[in-house]
């Protein structure tokens, strides 16, 4: 048997489709060993009960089965399968192609894509008399994260003989899908690089900053003329600068394994992605930094590029690593001077609040989104409703011990988006902000 | 397999086993009713030996019944068309090829069925005599040429593994 994996629209480099099958066997067909079953069973009978007629159940399977034809030579199968790439986002169409040669012809072949995915329509396509089948496959991976999409199973029977061959796909690195946000909110004091956001310093923006009077060398397009026909004196606009951002999100990932660690870790990973994607968007720079087990980081850096190094970091958060990290030791290339950090945190372990203390000690902008929703069952006990409310006592105090930090804690509810969450947070550009009550 | 090809082969495979009830003794109907659940679950959940355990709960109901010539004959006709049904391939795009190449089994076993009939009418062995050498010879050699059909082919062709090219 030949085995073939491509990766369609990609170099040789790339990751291959599924891993190679062993050797094809060939051994007599299901529908062979049934009709020589029910001959030799009925045969049995007919001697053992010496009742003649009985020969007339066998003789119809006899029948069929001496009609099965036999070949001496088992055909040569050749498989190959294709798959449209290797990486895409939850909810993206993925093409799988399986394309099945036999020299000789088959009778059969049947193609069934074992998986787990929802929606794929026509999981097994056979084929019949043909010496080559194609079965195709489109299957949209609903959950991030680095798995195989499933497997494929080729059966192929040959008159009397029939084999099967399990292929596994190779996994597939499924990105979580960033929802659409706009970043509005920055560091206090941003970079001196170019950038998209209104910056408190005068520069070459397009937000206005103020009004001055006119000085050698001011251009003549600046010039406000009401207020310099009001004033008798020219008068010129000031613009903001437009400055760049540094952003650093940390995920929490410390906690134990099961829904409820699995839920904050998913709803954190998408909130980074969303974060991540809508920084990068408008020329900021992103990082990363993934607390539980390994420590691990990526420092801030712009471009697309960016985005997948961090989802491919992403991907690695989900795997459980009885390492601790020693996160007062995060290299100051993974958190340069005045990043705005946002981590998404269940705040339930005592090592993320560590890891909290001493970003704040070190003088980072830091924002805390609560990724917890689940709450312990609310049992019929008087004791299970008293521990209730004993844990909830205890988050608020801990959201009032993170507050008191000089740390916002916003907790991310059911059906909200990452913007609304955020939003509480967000202020008007400096030049925009008035005091109450005074004149526009 | 498609919706229709799961009907029609839970319909004979239902009828594989209820034909002889009409003959059979007391004790028939339970085996009756396990071959029928064989074929449900060979059928509807893909077990793999329902089919083969129908046919034999089929096969001993008719050993025990008095069921005439023709009906055996019939019933035989039932297994065999219940295997084939039992065998098809699940996501069939054209049902109709399949339909065709399982005529030629059909008609194979109709005249295997027709021969054994006409035999048996030309000659009307009784039961006692059935105990003879004749008879208990065919059968059992009936039974190896089933198997050496099937059987030993496959399995000196196992150990011919082919080669695998990973490009």
């Amino acid at each position: 048997m030949i085995f073939h994996r491509t990766e369609r629209g990609s170099s040789s480099a790339s990751p291959l489709a599924a891993s190679p099958p062993g050797p094809a066997r060939w051994y007599p067909a299901a529908r062979a060993r049934g009709l020589a079953t029910a001959a030799l069973l009925a045969l049995a009978a007919a001697v053992l009960t010496g009742h003649a007629a009985l020969v007339l159940l066998a003789a119809p399977a006899l029948g069929a089965l001496a009609l099965l034809p036999r070949r001496r030579r088992p055909p040569e199968l050749s498989i190959d399968v294709a798959r449209s790439g290797s990486r895409c986002f939850e909810g993206e169409a993925v093409t799988i192609t399986v394309t099945v040669e036999a020299a000789p012809p088959l009778d059969e072949i049947s193609v069934e894509l074992e998986t787990a995915l929802a929606d794929v329509e026509a999981r097994t396509q056979a084929f019949l008399r043909t010496g080559r089948a194609s079965a195709r496959w489109v299957i949209r991976p609903d959950r991030w994260g680095r798995y195989s999409p499933g497997t494929v199973r080729i059966a192929g029977r040959a008159g009397a003989f029939q084999t099967s061959q399990r292929v596994d796909l190779d996994p597939l690195e499924v990105f979580p899908r960033p929802a659409r946000m706009r970043p509005r909110l920055v560091p206090a004091e941003l970079l001196r690089r170019i950038g998209e956001h209104t910056g408190r310093a005068v520069g070459e923006g397009v937000e206005f900053a103020g009004i001055r009077p006119y000085q050698p060398g001011d251009q003549l397009r600046d010039v406000n003329r009401a207020v310099s026909i009001r004033r008798g004196q020219l008068h010129v606009n000031q613009r903001a600068a437009a400055r760049a951002a540094d952003l650093v999100v940390m995920i929490d990932a410390f906690g134990d394994a099961g829904p409820v660690s699995e839920r904050a870790l998913d709803l954190a990973v998408h909130g980074a992605a969303t974060l991540v994607t809508a920084y990068l968007r408008v020329s900021d720079r992103a990082g990363l930094i993934v607390l539980g087990g390994l420590l691990r980081w990526l420092g801030p850096a712009a471009g697309d590029r960016q985005f997948y190094r961090i989802a491919e970091m992403m991907l690695a958060a989900r795997y459980d690593s009885f390492v601790t990290p020693d996160v007062g030791r995060i290299p100051r290339t993974a958190l340069p001077p005045g990043t705005l950090v946002v981590v998404f945190t269940p705040l339930l372990d005592p090592r993320g609040f560590g890891a909290l203390v001493d970003l704040r000690q070190r003088g980072f902008p830091l924002i805390v989104v609560d990724t917890l929703r689940d709450e312990p069952p609310a049992g019929t006990k008087p004791d299970t409703r008293l521990a209730l409310r004993l844990w909830r006592l205890d988050r608020t105090a801990n959201r009032t011990w993170t507050r008191n930090l000089g740390v916002p804690v916003l907790p991310w509810p059911e059906h909200a988006e990452l913007d609304s969450v955020l939003a509480p947070l967000r202020q008007p550009p400096p030049s925009t902000r008035r005091l109450t009550g005074s004149r526009p | 397999m498609k919706t229709q090809f799961r009907g029609a082969a839970a319909t004979l495979g239902l009828a594989a086993v209820a034909v002889p009830l009409a003959w059979a003794r007391g004790w028939a109907y339970p085996v009756a009713v396990a071959g029928a659940v064989a074929v449900l679950a060979g059928v509807f959940a893909r077990w793999r030996r329902g089919p083969v355990l129908a046919v034999a709960a089929a096969i001993l109901t008719c050993a025990f019944s008095r069921a005439g010539t023709l009906v055996l004959a019939t019933e035989g006709l039932f297994i065999l068309a219940y295997l084939l049904a039992a065998d098809a391939p699940a996501g069939l795009t054209r049902p109709g090829g399949w339909l065709r190449q399982q005529a030629f089994g059909g008609i194979a076993g109709l005249i295997a069925s027709g021969a054994v009939l006409a035999a048996l009418s030309l000659h009307q062995v009784s039961s006692a005599g059935l105990s003879g050498a004749v008879l208990t010879g065919a059968g059992l050699a009936a039974a190896a040429s089933a198997y050496l059909i099937a059987l030993p082919l496959g399995r000196r062709q196992a150990g011919r593994n082919s080669d695998v090219d990973v490009e």
